[in-house]
């Protein structure tokens, strides 16, 4: 299994860099995983918006939230979200957001 | 000599028979399989683009009309023309339908010629002058059939080879037995040809041997003749132990495999074959099997990691 | 440099039989034919320590090389012991028959390899003939089930050795081949190559476990566990058909309670529950036809009731067989007289025709593609519909497992002549058209470099005769739309056009059918296609 470290912790992920254990995630992990995302400087409030919903759909229901979904409920078009996240929803967001790669065909 | 072919003939008709029908029986006794079938198929109504009863809403209430006739002349077809071939690799095709005809023609030919000497024991005459109009339509099918088996399989014996060879693709896949093959079906198709062009124009002594076939009294053959029934005997010898059973197996494919649409209804013939096949043991080793259960009963089961305790 | 390939190549340890050059892929038409980014990601050095990528650098399987001999022989009579069962009527009274006939009667004569899209789109790689595989597996068979005499695997040039590294790589080039299909269909004698792919991949995970984990662990397994394989549960599902229904009224003022569970109704209707994440568009679209048609259907929320997935189908009998079984039980359970499923190829492959027989007694329940049903919808007035609404160049994809390998050809064709005034025909279509690239699975394989590979090399056919269908209109400022019904498809399609730039580059939206009925829906205020979400 492949490891990454940021801020001096190591963390599994899998082989495209998606966080393994969910409960290891931390706000530590995110902002340290911004910079290999191609996002500049500190997170900011929309990305934190963004990311929290995500985890609390997840919490919720045991999977990502649809993107439509997404954008209606954090009031974010997906130019906002590819603004935001540069890999967008799936790819950036949620794996920000310490989610496992999505499966199925989806 | 004489003796020699008669028992050599009879032992490779025999041959080919038994290992043709110990081979497709075997083939035809397999079990029913899942179906895995791939459109066109021929006997459906609307082959043409290749549509198939599950078109129509609710299939199971409408009729499912089949052509089997129209199947069996479109597989039967293409042992003659190879349309695949002549489609999407013209040059090969020009050497392996002659090929091929060679095979059909040559055989056809001896086949012809044992009617021939029934005919001739009953008392016809058979010959360019024959007296009787039949005996002169049967002398012309038959060196119009011979003449051209061996044309056409010397032509196809040499094509073959070069052909093969010539391709990037076909020449990586190509095996030491092909290149045998080629050059014995060439001795054998050869032998024939020259036989005919240079002692039996009219091909006489292929009657004379099939009349002492059936009368059992050893015939007095030129010796290129006798060598070329020998070669031929040794090929019909031969022949079961190739894939040649492939011009019988592969329509049996097309009908039992490729066109198999046939739904399992309830209460059907098929759905009991089935209740047998999903009762044997199944041997796999996979975690997610129970390994020496029933087939259905690994079906039936999740397979989930936390349902089967680890197998050693 | 292309060179001639070898058995030698993949026994050989150590490097690789193969390295893809972009530049000799099959060419696409311009603007893509300029190559600007490195386009098959290679692995690291470190990733290469776990994963074998012997085979051309990429990886579906990723098998760990072995760490002792013992191991390794372990391995090897392992896997040789699952390939005799294969030639077991118990074990695999499934495909014995088209098996046994593929390797005894295929005569290598090469017309399968100009008939198969990776193969060409590769710029005619010798390990993506369709021939390949079985070559390979014949070899093991000869040498190793049958022990035929070394004489006669010389003339027959059947020999191997055989190695972990071998076996390594056979796993993964038999996730080269999308099961398309199109190799046997070609073939003047019956035989199958494409499915030596699959049952290798069956030995694979039957017999060793092995399997990618999009199709296994993430995959059946997970759908038999949760529900779905995409970890949707039945709270996650309710969750998003109450999105589907506000969505529903926004863009058509209808307020339509979608059917869940509902006993005694009609029909089940099963989708892909892709659908529900990915193109809610499409679950919506066949809500409003089927309330406007006035049919009677239900969705399930039972194990795999709810999707129509069924990955087993590409590599594993059981875990195909497990999901077809559960599906007929929530059809059962619920009453419907019939099991309609949605727009996703391998499903209806898997579910109505495969499936027959796997299913006896009572799990018997009719089955069929919602396709005819809609047909008929479209065909009897029963909705009105204005084609002037669909006034864009539209072509229409056809999903191997729903054309090719069911014979569902002309009902999608007849509704899209009925109400799109500019669809066109790609060349070829209907039963010899070519996969998506996305086939057996490769569409959710979604790790690696994998996802390169499969945009690059076996979408690279369908990529080109989108472009061809529509080269009368290439800009993007003409909005187009490939019509794919199969989820499968789509996701293929996403993935592709974003790898090369499809939208920016060309315009090109790719959906479903079901999208293009409605959006054609005559008393619609706005249009429900929505061009933004391409």
């Amino acid at each position: 299994m492949p490891q990454l470290e940021i801020g001096g912790t190591t963390y599994e992920v899998d082989e495209d860099g998606f966080l393994q254990e969910l409960d290891k995630w931390g706000r530590g992990f995110a902002q340290g995983y911004a910079a290999v995302e191609g996002i500049e400087g500190e997170l900011t409030e929309d990305h934190w918006k963004l990311i929290d919903y995500i985890r609390d759909y997840y919490a919720q229901f045991g999977i990502a939230p649809m993107i439509r979904k997404m954008c209606k409920d954090t009031g974010f078009d997906l130019k906002r979200i590819y603004a935001l996240f540069p890999s967008g929803p799936a790819k950036g967001a949620c794996k920000l957001a310490g989610l496992s790669k999505p499966t199925g065909c989806v | 000599m004489g003796t020699l072919i008669i028992v050599l003939t009879y032992i490779a008709y025999v041959l080919i028979v038994v290992v043709y029908t110990i081979k497709i029986t075997a083939w035809l006794k397999m079990p029913p399989h899942i179906r895995w079938d791939l459109y066109p198929v021929i006997h459906e109504e609307n082959y043409r683009y290749g549509g198939s009863y599950y078109e129509q809403p609710e299939w199971w209430t409408k009729p499912r009309p089949r052509n089997t006739w129209r199947s069996l002349f479109y597989s039967l077809k293409d042992n003659f023309y190879m349309g695949e071939y002549y489609k999407r690799n013209r040059t090969y095709w020009l050497c392996l339908l002659p090929w091929h005809l060679g095979f059909i023609f040559i055989i056809t030919f001896h086949i012809l010629c044992f009617f021939a000497a029934v005919a001739m024991f009953g008392g016809l005459d058979i010959a360019a002058n024959a007296p009787h109009v039949a005996g002169r339509v049967f002398y012309t099918i038959l060196l119009l059939t011979g003449g051209f088996a061996f044309v056409s399989g010397t032509f196809g014996s040499i094509g073959m080879p070069i052909i093969r060879l010539a391709d990037r693709g076909l020449r990586t896949y190509s095996m030491p037995m092909n290149y045998f093959n080629y050059l014995f079906f060439l001795v054998v198709y050869g032998s024939g040809l020259l036989a005919w062009l240079l002692l039996d124009p009219t091909l006489d002594e292929y009657r004379a041997y099939w009349l002492g076939l059936i009368t059992l009294t050893p015939p007095e053959l030129h010796p290129m003749t006798v060598l070329h029934i020998i070669l031929f005997d040794i090929f019909l010898i031969y022949l079961p132990f190739t894939r040649s059973t492939h011009y019988i197996t592969r329509i049996l494919a097309y009908f039992f495999i490729r066109w198999d649409d046939e739904p399992n209804l309830p209460g059907s013939e098929l759905e009991k074959q089935i209740v047998g096949l999903l009762g044997r043991k199944v041997s796999w080793e996979g975690k997610h099997i129970p390994t020496g259960r029933s087939w259905a009963e690994a079906a039936m089961e999740s397979g989930l990691p936390e349902t089967k305790k680890d197998t050693p | 440099m292309k060179k001639n390939i070898h058995i030698d190549d993949f026994t050989r340890p150590g490097g690789q039989v193969t390295e893809l050059d972009p530049a000799e892929l099959d060419p696409l038409p311009p603007p893509y034919d300029k190559i600007d980014k490195p386009s098959i990601r290679k692995l690291t050095e470190e990733q290469r320590k776990r994963m074998d990528a012997s085979l051309d650098g990429i990886v579906a399987i990723g098998l760990t090389p072995p760490k002792t001999p013992e191991e390794e022989k372990a391995f090897i009579d392992k896997f040789l012991a699952g390939i005799k069962k294969l030639f077991s009527a118990d074990d695999n009274w499934t495909f014995l028959q088209p098996l046994v006939h593929t390797l005894e009667y295929c005569v290598k004569c090469q017309i399968c390899s100009d008939a198969c899209p990776v193969y060409i789109s590769s710029g005619r790689q010798d390990i993506y003939r369709p021939t390949m595989r079985p070559e390979l597996f014949r070899r093991i068979v000869s040498k190793y089930i049958k022990k035929e005499h070394p004489f006669l695997r010389k003339i027959k040039d059947s020999d191997i050795d055989l190695n972990w590294q071998t076996l390594a790589r056979l796993g993964e080039l038999a996730y080269r081949c999308t099961l398309c299909r199109r190799c046997a269909q070609v073939c003047p004698l019956g035989c199958d190559n494409a499915l030596i792919s699959r049952e290798i991949r069956k030995v694979f995970s039957q017999q060793m476990g092995i399997a990618p984990k999009e199709l296994h662990e993430k995959g059946s397994v997970q759908q038999l566990r949760v529900g779905s394989s995409t970890g949707m549960t039945p709270a996650a599902l309710k969750n998003i058909l109450e999105f589907a229904e506000e969505e529903i009224e926004e863009k058509t003022g209808r307020k339509i309670k979608i059917p869940v569970d509902k006993k005694g109704a009609d029909i089940l209707l099963i989708h892909n529950a892709g659908e529900f994440l990915a193109w809610p568009e499409n679950l919506e679209a066949f809500a409003i036809i089927l309330d406007a048609a006035g049919v009677d259907w239900t969705l399930s929320t039972e194990i795999a009731g709810y999707d129509s997935v069924n990955y087993g189908v590409w590599y594993d009998d059981f875990q195909f067989a497990r999901v077809v079984i559960r599906q007929s039980q929530a059809a059962k359970s619920l009453g419907v007289r019939k099991i309609s499923f949605g727009e996703c190829g391998h499903a209806h492959k898997a579910g109505i025709v495969v499936a027959d027989r796997v299913l006896t007694g009572d799990l018997i329940i009719p089955r069929e593609s919602s396709l005819p049903m809609l047909e008929e919808i479209v065909m009897s007035g029963r909705i009105k519909l204005d084609p002037g609404r669909n006034n864009f160049p539209v072509t229409l994809h056809d999903p191997c497992n729903m054309v090719r390998l069911m014979g569902i050809v002309e009902p999608q064709r007849r509704i899209l002549r009925k109400i799109c005034p500019q669809f066109r025909e790609m060349t070829p279509h209907g039963v010899e058209n070519y996969c998506c690239g996305g086939g057996s699975g490769f569409a959710i394989t979604q790790s690696t470099n994998f996802p390169d590979w499969r945009s690059a090399v076996s979408g690279r056919m369908k990529m080109k005769q989108i472009l061809e269908a529509f080269q009368d209109v290439p800009g993007a400022e003409v909005k187009k739309y490939v019509c794919a019904p199969c989820s499968n498809c789509k996701g293929q399609f996403r993935d592709m056009f974003e790898y090369y730039g499809v939208w920016e580059k060309s315009g090109i939206l790719y959906g479903g059918l079901v999208e293009l009925i409605v959006n054609a829906m005559a008393d619609l205020k706005k249009p429900f296609i929505q061009w933004e979400w391409h």
